[in-house]
């Protein structure tokens, strides 16, 4: 079982919950879903599988989920403990085959550096999307 | 893990929110149970897909938990190609909470093919033979341990005889050794000193009424010299 983590942007904002939290609530079931799923399975199966698409950019991985919108969390392994863990970077969805926000890849890769250069406050164990 | 019942408890009490839940959660499993029983019969998905006379694109289709367009007739074929059976079965929303929800992961989903099971089958009955054989031959030296010990009771008892029918000679002796407090051994039986615990020399004794034989080893004999 991996540890699943939030990232929390430099006002201690947990992005992944609120963003995920404004979707709606068919897609708020699909995404504990998958999240529910990603830490139970190995890597290569949840590649295998498409449940994670990728890296998309540097060391960031999407998610595609088919809801009422074309849902894309973007997240990386580790970064701490690459193989026990991952961190949810940033909310985003996808149209016309283009992520929204545009700079939603480098935004994500900003993000894990941050993350990385301190773990103990940019980022918070995962909290689920509320029903 | 009780957590996440809790949660999935609490989610689940909304009708759209759990069938949003459940109806994706299919898709996980199907697709990732195919991809991880190909994996564990080492097939790649151009092999499953010629066994069933398919392309490699529908293979990976099928092992996409995004597809949600399946067919039961391509999954019952791709089933029996990896040597498995397809279930499609009715189940309870608590089932996820409490049973397949908790427990998902690629060894859940693993399935062993029919050649595997038949393997595993003769192993375990080859496994239970020798069990059954390794409890026979317990129980058989068993028995010898117990046919020794009975052997040995019997002797002790035979020995037991032999002294109880010396025993006004051992009488004597006993008072002998009580009063001259020197040792005193009757061969073949320790009562109160063994033969060779005496330091000097040993004078054979004849039993009072035993009517032994010369030859006979049976003695009793005191060593002159007391015992330090």
């Amino acid at each position: 079982m991996k540890l699943l983590w939030n990232f929390l942007d430099n006002r201690g904002k947990n992005v992944i919950k609120a963003w995920g939290t404004a979707q709606t609530k068919r897609d708020r079931g699909m995404l504990n879903q998958r999240f529910d799923r990603l830490v139970q399975v190995d890597f290569g199966l949840a590649i295998g599988s498409k449940l994670l698409a990728g890296p998309i950019y540097g060391h960031v991985y999407k998610m595609q989920i088919h809801g009422d919108v074309q849902l894309r969390p973007i997240l990386c392994k580790g970064p701490i403990k690459n193989d026990d863990e991952y961190t949810l970077l940033l909310g985003a969805v996808e149209r016309d085959s283009r992520l929204v926000p545009a700079s939603a890849k480098q935004d994500a890769e900003n993000n894990r550096t941050a993350v990385l250069a301190s773990p103990l406050t940019r980022r918070t164990a995962h909290e689920r999307i509320p029903k | 893990m009780n957590e996440f019942r809790n949660n999935l408890l609490d989610e689940f009490k909304d009708k759209d929110y759990r069938e949003s839940y459940a109806e994706d959660y299919l898709h996980s499993f199907i697709a990732m149970q195919y991809r991880a029983v190909r994996e564990q019969r080492g097939m790649t998905q151009d092999e499953l897909a010629q066994a069933i006379h398919t392309k490699q694109t529908a293979i990976s289709r099928l092992e996409s938990i995004n597809n949600r367009s399946r067919n039961l007739n391509f999954l019952l074929k791709a089933a029996f190609a990896l040597g498995c059976r397809l279930r499609v079965s009715l189940e309870t929303f608590g089932s996820l909470i409490n049973d397949e929800g908790p427990r998902f992961s690629r060894e859940m989903l693993q399935r062993p093919s029919f050649d595997d099971e038949c393997a595993q089958t003769h192993k375990s009955v080859a496994q239970i033979a020798d069990s059954i054989s390794s409890i026979a031959a317990w129980r058989a030296a068993d028995s010898d341990r117990l046919s020794d010990i009975r052997r040995q009771m019997q002797q002790a008892y035979a020995e037991f005889a032999e002294i109880a029918q010396k025993s006004s000679a051992s009488a004597t002796l006993a008072t002998l050794q009580t009063e001259l407090r020197i040792p005193i051994s009757i061969s073949g039986v320790s009562t109160m000193a063994s033969p060779t615990a005496g330091s000097g020399k040993v004078i054979p004794l004849r039993p009072k009424g035993a009517g032994a034989s010369e030859n006979e080893e049976t003695h009793t004999s005191i060593p002159l010299s007391r015992a330090s």
